[in-house]
């Protein structure tokens, strides 16, 4: 029996700091085709806590990308890497789950397009299938 | 003088010898052979013979089980016991049956941390609950009061006092340096009678410390004996010297062994000459040698430091 | 505060196994300051163990709670609302508050989700250290502040064994200054290392667990 293939459900959840025209980007990233996706935007990526990634993640959306300012720019100083600091986090406690850690990540940017951001989708969701099919 | 234990070491330091004590480390198993054999091949070697209490917290036949064969072979033993494993109550149990067995001499130590005794392939017991209800400088008091007044820790008596010869270790050379004489003093305070130092390779910075000890009277009232081992390889000497704290290592003793085409007999030959340095220096009344998994080169090394033979008494 | 550290994610499964409806109880006082046991760790643990279980094909319903304080009757009573239906109650609180938890609510296993481990201090944020071993016979006034129960490991009273690395760190744990070193540093700035010189008798460990089990009664207190 073949199964029909499902889009990826992905969240996308955005620094506001990292990205420019917040409101052309969201009605692009609404139209993008290619996966389930939902966008969230941020004041800032230190913002998240560890148990908001995991409450998003456990309703059934496949993976979870993060999207921050670099580590040198971030404009609230040590915002991204506390970011990074607690996705890598949660990417441990899944593994001590026994659940894939690729289904949560992060990347950076300055001046990020949707485009820009749809690449990082893009990129959590093949390092997710591809420890799905390892 | 009124000998405390009448130990042959107590008598051989008393008569102003340079006494002469060795290690010997008991098996990780219940033959008593293993012991037989050693105390063949040093017999004769050394005034008393220390026998380790589970050295870095490995499991090896008991110092009081490993200090009675030796005795029964002829050899009197210095009974290593440790703070770590055993409450004050299985102290003066043990000390009791010790004393009741002939053991006359014994070395007050704290103990390794059951931590280190998963090291390197063993598995150890990381986990088990350790014990330090007393220290080693209470130790060595728990011992002088059954020696001196037969009397218990917590105050009730003894049948008898039970007479023990009191030795305690020293490191000179950790930090904080300045408290080591300090604490040497509090050891023969408490009541140590000899003191087994930890392995000397500097023997100018070792002279120093020792000096103090000298210039405070302390090497009058407690006999100090320094710890030498016989370096094997470049590499057990680079070990001590990177991971034992207190071991301090001149480079051109490093330098020696590296280069050496025969590193055992250049150890042996470090070992004679770290002995006649010893000898040079005022106070110091004796020496403790060891050789780790080697006791074997021991006879040549005391040998060749000109220690044969031993005192008759 | 008393500090405690999370069960491994295995071991916690393991004693839910085959439990339908499980109340995950959260304490917001030492585990909330230990980042063990709080608000976020429960909302954090709840969604993580139910990801878990999907991957093995199991469900269960997790309900959350933090209470104020688990060792305290007025907040535990709080969950009698939640008890219903549930058949199983996992507590993030310290071994006193799973116990408390236990004592209240007989008819439901309650199983601790930590390991409870020392009394700390945190000098800084995701730093804890252990400060005391509740000996029960505090001498804290002869060693210059700094205890050597619960700072050096093997306790010793009379000052440091030959473990003192040349960087004074303890040879066992090459992070930790030796306890000692730093007493003796202490007494020196003080001008009473002579202070230290004192021989001090075995310590009396009875009013600790090794006298048994406490229990304390305050006549004047009592109602």
């Amino acid at each position: 029996m073949t199964k029909r293939a499902e889009k990826p459900r992905i969240t996308l959840l955005y620094c506001r700091q990292c990205v420019r025209g917040d409101a052309e980007l969201r009605i692009k990233l609404q139209q993008d085709s290619e996966f389930d996706l939902r966008a969230e935007v941020l004041p800032c990526s230190s913002k998240v806590r560890v148990s908001q990634l995991l409450k998003i993640l456990e309703p059934g959306v496949d993976a979870l990308e993060l999207v921050g300012c670099p580590v040198e720019s971030c404009r609230l100083l040590v915002g991204s890497r506390r970011a990074e600091q607690r996705v890598a986090y949660a990417r441990g406690l899944l593994a001590e789950a026994g659940v894939d850690p690729e289904r949560i990540g992060m990347s950076r940017g300055m001046d990020l397009s949707a485009d820009d951001l749809l690449v990082f989708v893009r990129k959590r969701a093949a390092a997710m299938s591809e420890r799905k099919n390892t | 003088m009124m000998l405390r234990a009448d130990s042959r070491l107590e008598k051989v330091l008393t008569a102003g010898e340079f006494a002469v004590t060795v290690e010997i480390g008991p098996p990780r198993g219940p033959d008593p052979e293993v012991l037989h054999k050693k105390a063949d091949m040093l017999k004769g070697m050394a005034d008393a013979y220390n026998v380790t209490d589970n050295q870095t917290a490995v499991v090896r036949m008991s110092s009081i089980a490993g200090s009675k064969i030796l005795l029964d072979a002829g050899l009197e033993p210095v009974m290593q016991m440790t703070c770590r494993d055993r409450n004050r109550i299985a102290v003066q149990s043990d000390l009791l049956g010790a004393s009741a067995m002939g053991i006359r001499n014994c070395l007050c130590l704290s103990g390794d941390h059951q931590k280190a005794s998963a090291a390197g392939k063993l598995k150890g017991h990381p986990g088990a609950k350790n014990v330090y209800d007393v220290d080693s400088i209470q130790l060595i008091s728990i011992l002088k009061g059954l020696r001196d007044d037969a009397v218990q820790e917590g105050g009730d008596v003894i049948t008898a006092p039970a007479p023990f010869f009191i030795g305690a270790a020293w490191t000179p050379l950790s930090p904080p340096e300045k408290f080591r004489i300090m604490r040497l003093e509090k050891k023969i305070d408490a009541g140590a009678d000899f003191i087994q130092t930890q392995v000397v390779y500097d023997i100018a910075r070792f002279a120093e410390a020792v000096h103090v000890a000298h210039d405070t009277g302390l090497t009058e009232r407690a006999a100090v004996l320094p710890g030498v081992i016989v370096p094997k390889s470049a590499g057990m000497l680079r070990y001590m010297s990177e991971n034992v704290a207190g071991v301090q290592v001149p480079d051109e003793l490093l330098k020696r062994m590296k280069d050496a085409k025969d590193a055992k007999a250049e150890g042996v030959k470090i070992a004679v000459e770290l002995v006649q340095a010893i000898r040079e220096i005022p106070g110091l009344k004796g020496i403790h040698l060891q050789a780790i998994e080697w006791e074997e080169i021991l006879p040549e090394v005391i040998e060749k430091a000109g220690l044969l033979p031993r005192p008759r008494l | 505060m008393i500090f405690a550290e999370r069960k491994p994610i295995e071991e916690i499964l393991e004693m839910i196994r085959g439990r339908k409806r499980v109340l995950l109880v959260g304490c917001a006082t030492c585990v909330a300051e230990c980042a063990a046991g709080g608000e976020e760790e429960v909302e954090t643990l709840a969604p993580l163990l139910r990801l878990a279980l999907k991957e093995k094909g199991q469900e269960v319903e997790i309900v959350t709670k933090t209470l104020e304080r688990q060792c305290e009757w007025e907040f535990v009573e709080e969950l009698t609302e939640l008890l219903p239906e549930v058949d199983a109650v996992l507590s993030l609180g310290c071994g006193i508050g799973v116990q408390a938890l236990a004592e209240r609510f007989p008819e439901v296993p309650v199983y601790p989700g930590v390991n409870t481990s020392t009394l700390a201090l945190r000098p800084e944020a995701g730093l804890w250290v252990s400060r005391c071993s509740a000996c029960g016979d505090c001498v804290l006034d002869e060693t210059f502040g700094i205890c050597p129960v619960a700072r050096c490991a093997k306790g010793l009273m009379n000052g440091p064994c030959g473990g003192t690395r040349e960087d004074g760190k303890c040879e066992l744990d090459e992070g930790s200054d030796c306890a000692w070193k730093l007493i003796i540093e202490r007494a020196e700035a003080r001008g009473e290392l002579d202070k230290l010189k004192k021989i001090r008798a075995p310590k009396d460990w009875s009013n600790s667990r090794h006298g048994g089990p406490k229990k304390v009664v305050r006549e004047d207190l009592r109602t």
